[in-house]
């Protein structure tokens, strides 16, 4: 995309140089420091369990220092609302996903934060170690299900984006079931993160020198949980029930962001 | 008249199985299960229309072990888009047990 030079002021190419830095800090970040302590994490004497958790707590604290340092560069600004809401543990998280920074954030926020990861960063030789090191769950993995009901009843907090991938703004909300599968199978009452980014950045094919002409704005509202027995009445099998859970979701993410569903 | 579908799940007649009684099985499920219309059902259906995803393939593929009293491996039913295909997919297996 040719960029007009003239019109260009100085904090753009600030930001510009700025989020090339923030780039590789976090390729330097994830890909090189994060495998190398998980290796050494590896090695020493203690329950795997404590491993996850030390695991899972330095991922939650780099993530929030790389969010302070994203905010100090001038890069974003955020305001977090509803943190009452989020529990210590056995929590289902579910959020939409409009940007690239939507799991560092949420992961920031959460504690022993479970994820459920693309089987690309399962499998990634840098990111394999650390993912696996946190007792996350491959999504291409047997009875994904099952293991996330377990990691709820084992303290974990799960992390979902039901939209499965980043979605543009003013797209159709449209979720896949499993968190609500997951919700229901575990008996949790999913907790809505909306994730909204003014202006859009980082979004699903956006190259990352494409910044918009102001910092963008994060808003992150924790809502109180979904109470499953309010949505569903009737004593229904789990796919019915599923469906309607998962409505239920689509509808209050559409009526919030404003957008449509499918 | 056919045999109620149920009955050939639980019942030993393996052979009994048709294409036409294994639809009608699947109906019935998919009926049970996602509340689908029976008329929606049909060979050439494809699975991505009737909305049903990986977990909801699990779901069918748990009754279907009780159809044919064999559990389906997963990596086996990836390749099945249609009603049509999961027909084959249960009477290939009906044949396995038969073979057996």
């Amino acid at each position: 995309m040719p960029v007009n030079l003239q019109r260009k002021s100085f904090n753009y190419w600030w930001r510009l140089f700025a989020t090339g830095f923030s780039y590789c800090l976090f390729a330097v970040g994830g890909g090189l420091l994060a495998p190398c302590l998980a290796l050494l994490l590896l090695m020493v004497p203690i329950k795997s369990r404590s491993k996850r958790n030390i695991t899972r707590w330095i991922i939650s604290a780099s993530c929030r220092q790389y969010m302070l340092l994203l905010k100090a560069l001038g890069l974003l600004t955020y305001e977090i609302k509803g943190l009452q809401n989020i529990r210590s543990q056995g929590q289902i998280i579910i959020a939409n996903h409009p940007t690239l920074l939507d799991g560092v954030f949420l992961v920031s926020i959460v504690p022993s934060a479970c994820c459920i990861v693309r089987k690309k960063l399962w499998n990634n030789p840098f990111t394999a170690v650390p993912v696996r090191a946190a007792g996350y769950i491959n999504n291409a993995g047997e009875r994904v299900l099952e293991q996330a009901a377990l990691s709820l009843k084992d303290g974990s907090n799960l992390v979902l984006f039901p939209e499965g991938t980043r979605t543009k703004a003013n797209q159709l909300i449209k979720f896949q079931r499993g968190a609500a599968s997951v919700a229901l199978m575990a008996n949790v009452n999913p907790t809505p993160v909306l994730i909204n980014c003014s202006p859009p950045a980082l979004q699903k094919k956006q190259s990352w020198y494409n910044i918009p002409d102001s910092p963008p704005h994060y808003q992150i509202d924790i809502f109180s949980e979904v109470l499953i027995e309010k949505v569903i009445k009737q004593n229904l099998i789990r796919p019915r029930a599923a469906r309607i859970l998962t409505r239920h979701l689509e509808e209050l993410f559409a009526g919030e962001i404003g957008a449509g569903i499918s | 008249m056919l045999l109620n579908s149920w009955f050939v799940g639980v019942g030993q007649k393996m052979s009994t199985l048709t294409r036409g009684s294994i639809l009608q099985y699947l109906q019935d499920i998919m009926y049970e299960l996602f509340e689908l219309d029976r008329e929606l059902i049909s060979e050439e259906a494809k699975l991505t229309d009737l909305d049903i995803d990986s977990i909801d393939a699990v779901d069918i593929m748990v009754k279907i072990k009780i159809l044919t009293g064999k559990r389906i491996q997963p990596n086996e039913f990836k390749d099945v888009r249609t009603v049509g295909d999961a027909i084959d997919l249960i009477l290939s297996i009906q044949n396995d047990v038969a073979v057996q």
